[in-house]
């Protein structure tokens, strides 16, 4: 076995010598701060250290489910990812789809650039855009008014935090989730396509029968994938936009691991609530992958 | 997929961060073999005082002493909060702080957390274990050492300096004793009695840098005299909206609530979070008077009178709101306002508003002689903090205090000949050049981070000394100064390191509960029948147990 290897080795070596940074950097960066979730189980003082401070068992998890923000805490985090997917999951399909169909090479690539371009720019820069688009006289409002509406804030209302963090980010991000669609697309052996045309099926015939059988395995993949950061929101968009008034809707695990965390510098309790999230994140990935396979044959491992 | 990747990134980092103990390049300090050529009269200790008479002085002439450092081929890393107005500079671009190196034959390298990180990056260093010969505590001040400065000399962060103090910096010492009223001198110590940090001193209370600011041609035309009570406040903002058109005539802070100085609500005898009355520790927002000032707010808030976006306005949209004449009264920096107003109105300063005319408000801002702001401390990484001591000393010298606070004799000022006097102690007075008030690449907010040092361990002459603060500014913060009385403002108290935990823990839920209901009741999403209710469940997160942990660091305070 060992030898095999040891040949296998041989024969590939630029193969596996290319593979060394990928693996240098998960085993870096992914796995040597694994250790660090020691922290969680104790009362972290920075100043001692993982090896100095004392430990404290479970308590950090208690008090986790004590706090008194812990159901807002998980509803808004679950029900923000819903939503997302629900709404923005199948965007970026529904793009590459249309892009897929257009024919005009410069409109496309200027379509394309176009839709991409929000991905890139900075979150700071692209909250403030929102914040002042939701803002009493701003672009919404200005709308709002001339349909003979008062003018509001949007971001100070609770029940619109959800569909405006939901739609932004299907601004931010369907353009370039894309891309690996249309990827898949473009891998799709053309010869179907020929001969869909000669069996005389038509645009929509050939998209309903052809691409989007052919797309299916990334979009389950891709669906799994998304399915495991169930409970994951990026803090930085949500502290961005959330203020007291709709801490109700907007507070979420991460920001909240943010102000107790990184803010009060409570490192240890922070990390608790960190793996408590990827617990659940993982439980979440496993039970979809499952179901894939049973229903689908299509699934990660 | 990129962008989900990067969304798991933020814990990723911090634990990467935490078990890799290693991320931030703070710098070690070396030891430079070859000594600076020439070594131009390195003068460090004390020198020839023109101006005799003051103990202080005196005292410190004498220390020509045999225990003396040498500060040759000395390197200090500085971890400082750098701030800057308008162009960006660092430490190493400032004038005095190239000029305090040449005369000290020290060599200063600053290292600068990234703005608006401040809290985060510290608290990074302070886990990696590299940490910087001095650190400067920045705007954040004390606050920065989170369960206060004994914890982190128990925790072998920052050292004890009391010994070397009285050895290494007598002028620190006698500034301490001479300058500082007596009942002030408390703050430069712990609660355990360890002198850590080198504070800025002013020999004065400085004026309050927070307060009701109105635009002053309105109150003039509108001809209705200054406001005293509510009542007058509330028929001002009323002109305000009818005659000048403001939509919305006072910009309230965004949680409120002025935490600052508790403008409007002082009128019912309460501060805006912790303050004591005869001793005995109170939380402003669960009082009766709180549901008073609510009350009214949410009165102002549905006649119009407040800005209806005032908990998402930033500084940029004040500044709109302000120059366009959208709204005329505002609580913020008269500095900074009146920077904005530059060409469309000055300021007029609202006096503490009150509930009968001829009361008098009993809490305001106060700054104590210990200006706790860009404090500097020696860690335990510094090899020669004997030398750090000596450096950190020469603010309080007199070449030091005038290099600090006035730049360079000749190029940024001149002495005038005349002299000030605080507390029994003479102060040269001076002029500034034309380099510093009308520089043509340095507008006056850059010129200060340039020719001069804002604040930082040296005695400061904030009113003589701040080229940037105008005469009407000046006028307006010595009238919020001496407009109220702070028989209700609580000392500089520390908490130690186990009621710090706690105590961030409980208050931790409470601001965030008392955030949105303070906003809701403001704005009339809920009811204030409802603000017994509202006392009750602050009661249920443990308010009163963040009240007896403030009390009993007041009773230590008081027993220093």
């Amino acid at each position: 076995m060992l030898k095999k290897i040891a040949q296998d080795i041989k024969k590939y070596k630029s193969v596996y010598l290319m593979a060394v940074p990928v693996l240098l950097f998960y085993i870096i960066f992914c796995y040597v701060p694994m250790a660090g979730l020691v922290m969680a189980f104790q009362d972290f003082r920075p100043t001692q250290g993982i090896f100095g401070s004392s430990f404290l068992g479970i308590r950090h998890f208690t008090d986790f489910f004590k706090d008194m923000n812990f159901t807002r805490l998980m509803r808004n985090t679950f029900l923000l990812n819903v939503y997302d997917i629900i709404v923005g999951f199948p965007m970026p399909i529904i793009l590459a789809l249309l892009l897929n169909e257009l024919r005009g090479k410069f409109f496309k690539g200027g379509v394309q650039t176009a839709i991409y371009m929000p991905n890139f720019i900075s979150m700071v820069v692209l909250c403030g855009m929102i914040l002042d688009f939701c803002a009493t006289e701003g672009v919404i409002g200005g709308i709002m008014a001339s349909f003979g509406a008062e003018p509001r804030n949007l971001l100070q209302d609770p029940a619109l935090f959800k569909p405006i963090f939901v739609v932004t980010n299907i601004w931010q991000y369907a353009g370039w989730n894309s891309i690996i669609y249309i990827a898949a697309i473009s891998g799709i052996n053309t010869e179907l396509y020929d001969a869909a045309y000669a069996d005389g099926c038509g645009r929509w015939k050939r998209l309903w029968h052809v691409t989007l059988p052919g797309l299916f395995p990334t979009i389950v993949i891709m669906f799994i994938l998304r399915i495991g950061n169930i409970m994951t929101v990026g803090f930085e968009k949500v502290i961005l936009l959330y203020n007291p008034l709709t801490y109700e809707t907007a507070d979420v695990i991460s920001s909240y691991v943010y102000r107790r965390g990184i803010y009060e510098g409570n490192y240890g309790y922070a990390t608790a609530v960190g793996l408590f999230n990827s617990l659940i994140n993982f439980v979440f990935l496993w039970g979809t992958n499952r179901l894939s396979r049973k229903l689908t044959d299509q699934s990660l491992w | 997929m990129k962008a989900k990747a990067l969304r798991r990134l933020p814990c990723l980092g911090l634990c990467a961060v935490l078990a890799m103990g290693s991320l931030a390049g703070c710098g070690k300090q070396e030891d430079a073999g070859t000594p600076k050529a020439g070594a131009d009269e390195a003068e460090n200790s004390a020198d020839e005082v023109q101006d005799s008479g003051s103990e202080e002085q005196q005292s410190s002439a004498e220390e020509e002493k045999p225990d003396d450092v040498s500060m040759e081929g000395v390197e200090l890393t500085v971890w400082a909060p750098a701030y800057w107005v308008g162009q960006k500079m660092e430490y190493k671009d400032n004038e005095v702080w190239q000029e305090v190196q040449k005369r000290l034959g020290v060599k200063l390298n600053f290292i600068h957390p990234a703005i608006g990180q401040e809290q985060e990056q510290f608290n990074i260093m302070i886990s990696s274990g590299e940490l910087p010969d001095i650190i400067s505590a920045g705007w954040m001040g004390d606050s920065l050492y989170s369960g206060g400065l004994d914890k982190f000399v128990d925790d072998n962060v920052l050292i004890r300096v009391n010994e070397l103090v009285d050895q290494y910096a007598p002028d620190y010492k006698s500034a301490i004793e001479n300058v500082v009223e007596k009942e002030e001198q408390k703050e430069f110590y712990t609660d355990s009695g360890n002198m850590v940090q080198f504070y800025a001193i002013s020999p004065y209370e400085e004026w309050a840098y927070n307060g009701l600011l109105l635009r002053k041609d309105w109150v003039d035309e509108l001809g209705m005299g200054e406001p005293e009570t509510l009542e007058d406040y509330e028929n001002l903002f009323i002109a305000f909206q009818e005659q000048k058109g403001a939509k919305s005539p006072l910009i309230l802070p965004a949680g409120g609530i002025d935490g600052t100085s508790g403008f409007i609500l002082s009128a019912w005898d309460i501060g805006p979070s912790f303050y004591q009355e005869n001793g005995v520790v109170k939380y402003g927002p669960i009082q009766p008077g709180f549901k008073e000032y609510l009350t009214l707010m949410n009165k102002w808030y549905g006649m119009g009178l407040i800005d209806k976006d005032f908990p998402t306005r930033d500084d940029d949209a004040c500044k709109r709101m302000m120059t366009t004449g959208e709204s005329g009264a505002i609580i913020h920096s008269p500095d900074t306002v009146g920077a904005w107003m530059e060409g469309v109105s000055e300021l007029a300063i609202g006096k503490y508003p009150v509930r009968n005319s001829g009361d008098r408000v009993q809490y305001r801002l106060k700054t104590y002689q210990a200006r706790p702001p860009y404090a500097f401390a020696i860690t335990t990484a510094c090899k020669n903090p004997e030398a750090a001591v000596k450096f950190l000393n020469y603010g309080y010298t007199q070449e030091g205090y005038m290099l600090y606070n006035y730049g360079i004799e000749g190029e940024t000022y001149n002495l005038t000949g005349e002299t000030v006097t605080y507390n029994g102690i003479e102060y040269p007075m001076i002029e500034y050049t034309d380099r510093m008030l009308n520089n043509p690449d340095y507008p006056i907010l850059d010129a200060i981070q340039v020719f001069k040092v804002h604040i930082g361990p040296f005695i400061r002459f904030e009113h003589e000394g701040n080229p940037a603060m105008n005469m009407n500014n000046a006028e307006i913060r010595q009238k919020l100064t001496e407009g109220a009385d702070t028989t209700l403002d609580m000392p500089m108290v520390t908490l130690t390191a186990e009621e710090g935990q706690d105590y961030a823990k409980v208050m931790n839920q409470v601001s965030t509960y008392q955030e949105t209901a303070v906003l809701q009741f403001i704005m009339g999403t809920r009811s204030l029948d409802e603000f017994d209710a509202y006392v009750e469940d602050m009661k249920q997160l443990e308010i009163e147990k963040a009240i007896s942990y403030q009390q009993s660091a007041y009773d230590r305070y008081q027993a220093r």
